[in-house]
């Protein structure tokens, strides 16, 4: 039996939804029993940032709000590696939240789990782009004033091609729906609901748990003229934040073409011989050939 | 038509000149940007990310458009492509960068001043994990947008001196077009020996102006590549990509081959974060240990480039694109004004060639500093590392290159009376 998690300790806090997420992750990598040397677990910085120490596939730790690019880059050159981004609500949809929305453009293969716990944890508790106006959660001075962002909402608009949320406590539920995302053909975004016992003492485990009920499974668009209006249900569905909070998928395309698809049109080599696969060297000589380009320049 | 026109008319008149033809094919007419990118090929770039901006996106844009490269691997004729991608903006671009070079893949990113600001904190990242990635910096009239379509040195202590904390950057400068072409080969043979960012300046005014070039100068077939301490480890085994075992190089299995950890954050031998202050010190001094290393590999003619008279009491101090100018008046400065000169171009900057400078430079009467900038930042390099300071200043910063003309009239007025720093204008 692989081992999918490390022996770091983990320095989140007591109760922390980051347990209930690295908990899914790794039943999931386990379920679908994913060699640990083809997958890459890539992070910004925040709490939930910590988690590729503690999940014993690669881990690429990066900067706050950069999970994206990096993890695009070790995508593109090398698309048999299964690639996850694990960040914050702060660190995706503050100052990373570009990335966030230019990725749906590219719908690159790659699954981006948002914890989402409507704080900065780790610079402890200032309001996170999640976080609804008029709240004041614990380390506020005064009611946050700003009007808050909603992941899925900017996930479907954006483009990508799944988009689901869980909650962190409830494991089961987590691990599938990441199984699913992981498993994707494109760029996936699961918004995982994650209570934060230390500074959010308004959306917690007993104030989500009252709220949260399951979507049905009809999701997926069936056809491609089907997708505007699928898209357009499952974006009503995601306004839906109050008295009832639904988890689930929300939404899944699958005729979209993956941005490596896109890239192999012009490129037909590109899965077979992806840059990562290539021999650029042997005997300490370059195998590249640049005379016909220097013809072209011949003068 | 124009060209059959001439074909024509050439039938008809008799030669006077009994000219050989020239051959066709030896000559090629090339501009910086395209050297560059020529030269990354040849070098065996796999990934470039670019945001766009002048003048470099045109390096990128002919990647973009040559992007199956021909090969030939065990003898046998092949093509391989490049992945070229359009990022979102500038820290995307080295992102994706660092990320493709963490899967074993030679990749580069390239830009301009304003884009490189953008990169400061990744490179500081790519230092921190021992990460190689290429920076082509295109330098161009600075502060802010300057002069975007002019040139400049400005920007070179800012890109040597680029993200916060000490980390081993290698930055080193081209002096022309031949130059840009291997130099960007040798970027990633220093990147990948060294598991380090490298910054390879190039300025506007070479990139955006054509040479040509005999097929000659562009020959890369002694060209090594050489790609330090990368190895394939056995997947099944976890190894320690920070070991302390191998010196300060340790090996780099890529992302995909074998399981490892990177983090900004300080780390112990596996990759996770550590704050212990005994693993602080030994891999500080790490990551610190590999730029003496380098300043010990790098050949000392990759590192300066000396020319005209070693005996001369006189010495010039340049870096980039007065190289041109300063070449082409040697000749007239001695016959004509009388003046021997010993000229010095710098090509390093991290590592600084400080030895060896010092060496040539120790006994000079005058040491002439010649630099497209305001404050002479070569010239603080040289004061910094050497405890020598330039005698006379011949400085340009309208965004124009300098031309002979203008910088034999200046060298003559420095030596002959003694102007400590003269300010050139010339250009459109
Ligand atoms: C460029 C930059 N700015 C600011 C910070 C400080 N910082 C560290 S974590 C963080 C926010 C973390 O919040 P979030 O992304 O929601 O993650 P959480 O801790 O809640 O899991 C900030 C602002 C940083 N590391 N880098
Ligand atoms: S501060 Fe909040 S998010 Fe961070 S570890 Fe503690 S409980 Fe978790
Ligand atoms: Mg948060």
């Amino acid at each position: 039996m692989v081992n999918y998690r490390t022996a770091e300790y983990i320095d989140w806090c007591p109760s922390c939804g980051d347990f209930g997420i690295v908990s899914s992750e790794t039943m999931a990598l386990a379920d679908l029993g994913i060699d640990r040397s083809k997958a890459v677990v890539v992070s910004g910085i925040g709490c939930s940032s910590k988690i590729p120490h503690y999940i014993n596939v690669s881990g690429v730790h990066t900067m706050h709000g950069r999970a994206i690019p990096f993890a695009s880059g070790i995508k593109l050159v090398n698309p048999d590696l299964k690639v996850i981004v694990n960040s914050g609500d702060g660190d995706l949809l503050g100052i990373g939240v570009g990335h966030l929305v230019s990725a749906g453009r590219r719908n690159l293969d790659i699954t981006i789990l948002l914890h989402n716990n409507g704080v900065y944890g780790l610079t402890k508790g200032q309001a996170s782009p999640t976080l609804h106006r008029g709240l004041q959660t614990k380390s506020l001075p005064t009611k946050n004033i700003n009007d808050s962002l909603d992941p899925l909402a900017i996930a479907l608009t954006a483009g990508y091609t799944f988009v689901a949320r869980a909650y962190a406590y409830d494991a089961m539920f987590t691990k599938e729906i990441i199984k699913k995302a992981i498993m994707h053909k494109g760029t996936s975004l699961v918004d995982i609901l994650q209570p934060c016992p230390t500074y959010n003492n308004i959306n917690t485990k007993e104030w989500y748990e009252k709220r949260i009920y399951k979507l049905d499974e009809d999701y997926e668009v069936k056809a491609p003229e089907e997708a505007s209006e699928r898209m357009s249900k499952a974006l009503i569905k995601s306004f839906e934040w109050g008295d009832r909070i639904p988890i689930g998928i929300f939404y899944e395309n699958n005729f979209i073409p993956e941005y490596g698809q896109r890239i192999a049109e012009h490129s037909p080599a590109y899965f077979s011989d992806y840059p990562a696969k290539q021999v650029i060297e042997q005997n300490g000589k370059s195998t590249t050939d640049i005379s016909r380009l220097l013809e072209k320049l011949g003068v | 038509m124009n060209m059959l026109a001439a074909e024509k008319a050439s039938l008809l008149v008799k030669p006077v000149f009994n000219l050989k033809p020239i051959k066709k094919q030896e000559m090629v007419q090339i501009d910086g940007n395209t050297a560059a990118a020529i030269g990354k090929i040849a070098g065996g770039i796999g990934f470039q990310s670019y945001y766009p901006i002048t003048p470099a996106s045109d390096e990128s844009v002919y990647l973009e458009a040559n992007q199956i490269v021909d090969t030939v691997v065990d003898g046998a004729k092949s093509s391989r492509p490049v992945v070229v991608v359009q990022t979102e903006d500038e820290i995307s671009a080295i992102g994706m960068a660092i990320g493709a070079g963490l899967a074993g893949v030679r990749s580069a990113t390239a830009t301009s001043g304003p884009g490189f600001a953008l990169m400061a904190e990744a490179l500081s990242w790519a230092g921190q994990t021992e990460s190689p990635v290429v920076v082509t910096y295109y330098v161009r009239g600075s502060p802010s947008t300057g002069l975007p379509t002019r040139s400049g040195q400005s920007d070179l202590k800012f890109a040597a001196n680029v993200g916060h904390g000490e980390f081993p950057k290698i930055v080193l400068a081209s002096g022309d077009h031949a130059e840009v072409f291997h130099d960007a080969i040798l970027a990633f043979n220093l990147a990948e020996a060294y598991q380090t960012p490298v910054i390879h300046l190039i300025e506007k005014s070479i990139a955006n102006t054509y040479s040509t070039l005999d097929k000659a100068e562009l020959d890369y077939s002694k060209a090594k590549i050489e790609r330090g301490a990368l190895v394939r480890m056995d997947p099944g085994k976890d190894y320690n990509r920070y070991s302390l075992e191998n010196g300060p190089v340790s090996p780099r299995s890529p992302l995909g081959s074998s399981v490892a950890w990177y983090s900004g954050d300080e780390h112990s031998e596996s990759g996770h974060i550590s704050e212990n202050p005994t693993n602080r010190t030994a891999m500080y001094e790490k990551r610190m240990k590999k730029l003496d290393l380098a300043a010990k590999e790098i050949p000392q003619d990759e590192k300066l480039n000396v020319f005209g008279d070693s005996g001369a009491e006189n010495a010039v101090i340049t870096f980039g694109s007065p190289k041109g100018a300063l070449k082409d008046i040697l000749e007239d400065l001695l016959s004509e004004d009388k003046i021997k000169l010993q000229v010095v171009q710098v090509r390093f900057f991290s590592p600084f060639p400080a030895e060896e400078l010092a060496k040539i430079l120790q006994n000079k009467k005058r040491v002439i500093d010649v630099e497209n900038n305001y404050t002479a930042q070569l010239g603080s390099f040289v004061s910094e590392h050497l405890h020598i300071t330039p005698t006379h200043f011949i400085l340009k910063w309208n965004g124009r290159q300098m031309n002979t003309d203008e910088l034999r009239d200046a060298i003559k007025r420095a030596v002959g009376n003694d102007e400590k720093r003269i300010v050139l204008n010339s250009g459109m």
